[in-house]
């Protein structure tokens, strides 16, 4: 083989792998410049559903592309979690390529009003005159309220907390589950009484992050965080942590946990619904959404209201679930106005109606009950006990919950402080010194969010 | 040396030869690099490029984005040795490097030695022993979890069976490091009793037998003559396995997510949250750690094979 050739092999090696390297680091990118796209519309949707949840919504887009045949088509793609699409998103605006709807859960709201790369809903609801404003529960409406009183973003699955009660452990205990309690001191009076009669746990919650936290602070009145739950004209920079009220409930919870009464199901939220399915724990303090799975036979649990903290006036509890973001930066006003046909579909009191009734989630939309399906998804008592809840939580700071960009990161600080809590540590020191750590944690976002 | 001997050649070849020579000399030279371009582009672009840029990261604020927001120095650096916590999971990363290595090789030693005996069934024994390897981390994970749920989990079933009282094995700060330290520690069971075994085999029996006729009992024979046979692969397992506790992630995700209250985060866990686990994507505070992580690694790797390897008999 001559020096020529060899050199010549050896330089179309380095070539083909040169290639190879950097053939994975080219962006995929988009199909076409949106800004000149004419004739049909494809979107592309982010969401995060799994199980029924998301086959409801494959169904609900499979739905949307027929009627729109020919006009709209929606490419709708899983993202994995939360957590996973905000980094693919953030991702993506680095990028340029952001989708043109995006479903974010609900402590992400701050991020996404911060990252300025969305259509406010409300800049197309406005020049909608079809729309019904009023058609949100008030709670859901207050909940997504950017800075004008307009929606940022249109609420599509809505959830709250409640309280489930298995009805033959807490018979077992000689209680009534049709008369349940209704405060946090009667739940705790009520794990103890279960957990000396049958041996079984008398309560658990969520214990992953800290939204069990911020729901009792919300159902006692109390602002998460300061000032006024980022829901006035200035961003938060604190949380409050260790108000009366909040000391008082984490110092009763810290005994449950301490002598055993409650359990503490850790990052495994699944695994707590499981114990609950399988009459191991007499109450358990989770999310509507968890109904069809802690009881398939929707019998053997009876779901009542969350349990206030105090009596104020403004208590509440906290939506959950999720919304859908119409990106600007990069969509042409075609595939904007398309996404907003998307919205508005998924907010239709019929598909409303179907979603909730397939899934767990409750309603957004007040019309959804009168629908045929609506009707037969609210002939369960447990499901009308969920949607007067929401209907009757009144729109209140406090229940209108915290909004700051740096929510998803202090919420692993205050449960980490909370953790200690449950292990004997005293609750004002704990909690005043995640107080410290989430302010120092909020400045920082503060700062790179400009 | 071939300088020298090129050196008198060129005295005595005659100068169109010498042409031709120098000429290959340099094809020579070409053909090298080309040859290893394709090498140092693959490291160049997996490698040197990501390094670079995690120190040039370290140095940068970031926007909420992730995305580079002017440079800031050390500030970082600073944040991050600033924060109480900081010093608390460096200690506890350590300590779990320090775990998993010793638990790896004393039970892997302590698994492998009766394996060596012969005897009839002992390769169903063997490769009942080394199954491990083939599980990933995540998948053993998430066995281990459902194993160890605190509420109808099959470990605390059995003890509440027996009278016993459920213990929070994920779910408190007693428990949960020494938990994932466990499930470290058999999820890299298999690969050490393979490697072990092998080691084992190799050592030649005709020493083993000179030292029975010398009047070595099995106890004498292990300690003075096999381990030293096999301080080469007790001496990888301890560099593996030390860089691989230092880097361990999809354990500690799953069965604990770094808590209760920080109790299982470690460094490469930090980076995970500063940097995607968070919601702000912190990319610069996340670097900063993956620098120091880096720094602690190499250091690391530099005493063992500065110390350790001193005692290892090749």
């Amino acid at each position: 083989m001559s020096t020529r050739t060899r050199t010549r092999l050896a330089l179309t090696a380095a070539g083909v792998v040169a290639l190879l390297a950097t053939s994975g680091c080219a962006a995929s990118g988009s199909d076409a410049d949106p800004a000149t796209a004419s004739g049909p519309v494809t979107l592309t949707f982010w969401h995060e559903m799994t199980g029924p949840a998301a086959t409801e919504l494959d169904a609900l887009v499979a739905q949307f592309n027929t009627q729109e045949s020919g006009k709209i088509t929606v490419d709708s793609s899983f993202q994995g979690t939360y957590a996973d699409a905000q980094t693919k998103y953030t991702a993506s605006v680095q990028s340029g390529t952001t989708p043109d709807v995006l479903m974010m859960n609900d402590i992400s709201t701050g991020f996404m009003v911060d990252s300025k790369k969305t259509v406010p809903l409300s800049s197309f609801t406005d020049a909608d005159p079809s729309f019904q404003d009023d058609s949100f529960p008030p709670i859901v409406s207050a909940y997504y309220a950017d800075a004008s009183g307009g929606l940022a973003a249109m609420p599509f699955a809505v959830s709250q907390p409640v309280l489930y009660l298995d009805r033959a452990l807490v018979a077992r205990a000689g209680l009534d589950a049709d008369a349940p309690p209704t405060s946090l001191a009667d739940v705790a009076s009520w794990a103890e009484k279960i957990h000396a009669a049958t041996g079984a746990y008398g309560m658990t919650m969520n214990m992953s992050d800290s939204w069990m936290l911020e729901e009792m602070s919300a159902s006692g009145g109390e602002n998460f965080c300061t000032p006024d739950n980022g829901r006035g004209a200035d961003r938060v920079t604190e949380l409050q942590l260790t108000s009366p009220t909040q000391v008082s409930f984490m110092g009763r919870l810290q005994q449950l946990f301490q002598d055993g009464t409650a359990l503490n199901p850790g990052t495994d939220n699944a695994s707590m619904v499981s114990a609950f399915a399988s009459g191991k724990v007499g109450m358990m303090l989770t999310s509507t959404g968890a109904y069809t799975t802690a009881d398939p036979t929707k019998a053997a649990s009876k779901v009542a209201a969350f349990p206030t903290t105090s009596d104020a006036s403004d208590a509440g509890v906290v939506i959950g679930g999720n919304a859908l973001w119409i990106s600007g930066d990069g969509h042409s006003a075609a595939q904007q106005q398309a996404a907003y046909e998307f919205v508005t579909f998924l907010h239709s009191a019929e598909v409303q109606a179907a979603w909730a009734s397939a899934t767990g989630y409750l309603a957004s939309n007040t019309a959804a009950a009168a629908t045929t399906t609506g009707s037969q998804w609210l002939s369960d008592p447990n499901v009308t006990t969920m949607a007067d809840q929401l209907a009757n939580t009144p729109a209140s700071i406090a229940s209108a919950g915290c909004r700051t960009g740096a929510f998803p990161t202090v919420r692993a600080t205050v449960i980490g402080a909370f953790g200690l809590v449950v292990e004997g540590a005293d609750v004002t020191a704990t909690m005043s010194d995640a107080e410290s750590k989430a302010a120092d944690q909020i400045s920082a976002y503060n700062t790179a969010a400009g | 040396m071939s300088v020298s001997i090129n050196a008198r050649r060129r005295v005595v070849i005659a100068p169109r030869r010498r042409l031709a020579a120098r000429s290959w000399r340099h094809a020579d030279r070409r053909v090298g690099i080309v040859l290893l371009a394709p090498a140092f582009a693959v490291f160049a672009v997996f490698v040197f490029y990501p390094l670079g840029k995690v120190v040039w990261l370290s140095m940068q604020g970031t926007d909420i984005f992730g995305q580079a927001a002017g440079f800031v120095g050390a500030k970082n650096f600073v944040t991050i040795f600033a924060d109480p916590e900081f010093g608390g999971t460096m200690l506890r990363t350590g300590a779990f490097c320090v775990a998993v290595v010793v638990g790896r090789i004393v039970l892997g030693l302590f698994i492998t030695i009766p394996l060596t005996v012969r005897l009839r069934g002992m390769p169903v024994f063997r490769a009942l022993l080394t199954s491990p390897l083939v599980v990933s981390v995540s998948a053993a994970s998430v066995a281990f979890a459902a194993m160890l749920s605190p509420g109808n989990g099959l470990v605390n079933s059995v003890i509440t069976r027996f009278g016993g009282a459920a213990v929070p094995w994920l779910t408190s700060t007693q428990w949960a490091f020494g938990s994932v330290i466990v499930v470290t520690v058999w999820g890299s069971l298999g690969f050490t009793v393979l490697l072990l075994l092998g080691a084992f085999g190799a050592i030649d029996h005709d020493v083993v037998e000179a030292a029975h006729l010398d009047g070595a009992g099995p106890v004498r024979t292990l300690w003075s003559i096999s381990l030293p046979l096999v301080t080469p692969t007790l001496f990888f397992i301890a560099v593996t396995g030390a860089v691989e506790a230092l880097t361990a992630f999809g354990q500690i995700q799953i069965l604990t997510g770094g808590g209760p209250a920080g109790a299982t985060t470690t460094l490469v866990y930090t980076i995970y949250q500063a940097a995607f686990g968070a919601g702000s994507a912190n990319f610069g505070i996340a670097a900063a750690v993956g620098v120091v992580l880096f720094v602690l690694v190499l250091a690391l790797s530099l005493v063992q094979f500065g110390v350790l390897e001193k005692r290892v008999n090749y």
